[in-house]
């Protein structure tokens, strides 16, 4: 009997696939599939990335598991129905662009699309980086269009929120008086309509007398939190004396009250400051895209002392080619500035070496320094930029470095050493010479990037905690990335002053 | 740690010693503030006691060194202590800052 093979590489939707009755969609039985068609879902199931094909001029709707998550509880029902039932909120959209597409426009290519989706039971606000082609069969007719694409909500809304906050905070710093805060805090809120559709800031209510069942009550306001104090007026004492007098014990009260909830405030002001820059710090800290935890780990430890918050950040990527990107850095200062830099700072690392991959490491962190100098960043950051490519019997490293502490390489018969060059300076200050270094690692190499809260200690030497990570590391060759880091920040990155990154890399055998 | 500013006849010097960290640098920025109203002389960062500077303190020193050197006065900085010339090596910082051992070879330099 005939058994289709083509799902066997659909992973967890394979059963959906083999389960669904395609005779009953406009695809018809995929035995009966063009060759064309074939090749397109073959590639797509092979793909890691999110992609769906949407083919006929219906726009049939055929996806791999990594375009799941953007479907939500559209899945399993979108599998083989068209794109115009599966995303009617988004029809006016994107319905004219495959259009165009499949009739023989452009490709698209749109970054940070907003497209709202009807999913989990709202119209939730949703952006996109996607990519719609066509694809052809061997006569060059078009059949349907391929959608490569990732959802990029996370990061657009957190972007957002960040922004909004940093000019929060740089408001607040600048402007004088209260009334005018309050005046212009509104209109920046306002600003973001997202998060913010309707603002106000409302003066608390002041003296209020209603009647009610239980009589006639006055209800005065008690210091500058909320607090009401609710009185019964006394029907034999004269109100307005009453109410002068009432004011006046609201007043005192509140003072008082005002007075020692300030420090309690303050401390929970610091302590609420710290947790959101973790939570913004953490939220630019992802995983390594696409790689896996064996071949690169990243790992994070916040500084022991509650004041301190950093801007250590990491990053790793493949590029399609194959090249592993790496960055490690640490923007200096520890407040919530220096959290918000570092966010600017790695995106536009990332994002430079990103687009010009075909410069070297140097040249890339030569126009970091030119963009941190032109958008007057005002900050300094130490980091590393490398590229690994793959190449016979293992991988060409090409780094440069920016005023940060040298990586350790763990060689493949388990020796280790410290990267040390002479090192060019921090990034941010000025445009300084850069300089590219590059070595071979053997297969089987590994390395560890980290950020100088891990070797600063106040009464160690830098060389000595140096000697005792590579010691540490010494015959390490064979750990997988995700222990290999593990076991630096076990051994090493607790109960820092400082906030430490490591990220460690193992090429395979 | 402590900080001071003294003028002298050849430079103005601002001077700490012990650790310096984080919590130094709105001090350390005064000092140079103070040293760059006060004369139009070279200015003389003198570290020599100091035992360990933390990163935040790179990004005074540099922007120390920036604001001086814009209006063409010297900015040399004194500092002999292993751990710490091992920091300025480590953040690339030798290659842009006038950096001496001792008292003598900052005062040596800016004369």
């Amino acid at each position: 009997m005939y058994r289709e093979t083509l799902f066997d590489a659909a992973g967890s939707l394979r059963a959906d696939y083999e389960g669904l009755d395609w005779t009953r969609t406009a695809l018809g039985a995929p035995s009966s599939w063009s060759p064309a068609l074939r090749t397109a879902v073959d590639l797509t199931l092979h793909t890691r990335f999110g992609v769906t094909l949407l083919w006929g001029p219906e726009f049939v709707l055929v996806y791999n598991e990594a375009y799941v998550p953007l479907l939500a509880d559209k899945h399993p029902g979108a599998l083989g129905r068209p794109c115009r039932e599966v995303f009617p909120e988004a029809w006016g959209v994107i319905g004219p662009m495959l259009e165009s597409v499949y009739t023989g426009g452009e490709a698209t290519m749109d970054r940070d699309a907003y497209l709202p989706l009807q999913r989990r039971g709202r119209l939730e606000a949703a952006y996109f980086d996607f990519a719609y082609s066509a694809v052809r069969s061997d006569d060059g007719l078009i059949e349907g269009v391929i959608d490569i694409t990732a959802e990029t909500t996370a990061r657009v809304v957190t972007t957002r929120r960040m922004r909004t906050l940093t000019a929060l905070h740089e408001l607040i710093a600048r402007v004088e008086g209260a009334a005018r805060l309050r005046e212009r805090a509104v209109d920046l809120l306002r600003e973001d309509a997202e998060d913010f559709p309707s603002v106000s800031l409302q003066p608390a209510s002041g003296l209020v007398v209603a009647d009610s069942d239980a009589g006639r009550t006055a209800r005065l306001p008690v210091g500058g939190d909320g607090t009401v104090l609710v009185v019964r007026l006394n029907e034999q004492v004269d109100e307005e004396d009453h109410l002068g007098y009432l004011q006046l014990v609201a007043f005192t009260l509140g003072q008082a009250l005002d007075r020692l909830s300030a420090r309690e405030t303050e401390r929970d002001h610091a302590q609420l400051q710290r947790l959101m820059s973790e939570t913004l710090q953490h939220s630019f800290l992802t995983r390594p895209d696409g790689l896996s935890e064996d071949l690169v780990a990243t790992r994070y430890e916040p500084a022991a002392e509650l004041a301190q918050v950093g801007g250590d950040w990491h990053d790793a990527f493949r590029l399609p080619d194959r090249t592993v990107l790496l960055t490690i850095g640490d923007v200096s200062g520890h407040d919530r500035l220096a959290a918000a830099a570092m966010a600017q700072v790695k995106t536009m690392a990332r994002t430079l070496a990103a687009t010009r991959a075909d410069e070297s490491p140097g040249a890339v962190l030569r126009v970091l320094d030119e963009a941190m100098q032109t958008l007057s960043l005002d900050v300094f950051a130490s980091a590393i930029l490398a590229r690994l490519e793959p190449v016979d019997g293992g991988h060409r490293l090409r780094w440069s470095n920016a005023g940060h502490p040298p990586p350790v390489l763990i060689g493949a018969d388990g020796a280790t050493s410290v990267l040390e060059r002479p090192a060019d300076l921090m990034a941010g200050v000025t445009t300084p010479e850069r300089h590219d270094h590059e070595l071979h690692l053997p297969a089987g190499s590994s390395l560890v990037l980290f950020t100088d809260g891990l070797i600063e200690r106040r009464h160690v030497p830098i060389d000595d905690r140096l000697d005792l990570l590579t010691d540490l590391l010494r015959d390490r060759q064979d750990l997988p990335a995700g222990e290999l880091a593990d076991l630096v920040v076990e051994r090493f990155g607790r109960e820092c002053e400082d906030d430490v990154a490591v990220m460690a890399v193992s090429t395979p055998r | 740690m402590s900080l001071s500013h003294v003028s002298t006849d050849a430079a103005e010097v601002v001077r700490a010693d012990g650790e310096i960290d984080l919590a130094t640098v709105p001090g350390l920025v005064d000092a140079f503030d103070r040293a760059h109203q006060a004369s139009g002389k070279p200015v003389i960062v003198d570290l020599t006691d100091v035992v360990f500077v933390d990163s935040a303190v790179l990004g005074a020193l540099l922007r120390g060194s920036r604001q001086f050197e814009a209006d063409d006065r010297r900015f040399v900085i004194a500092a002999g202590h292993v751990s710490v010339r091992r920091t300025f090596s480590l953040t690339g910082l030798e290659t842009v800052l006038s950096l001496v051992d001792t008292l003598d070879a900052a005062r040596a330099a800016v004369a």
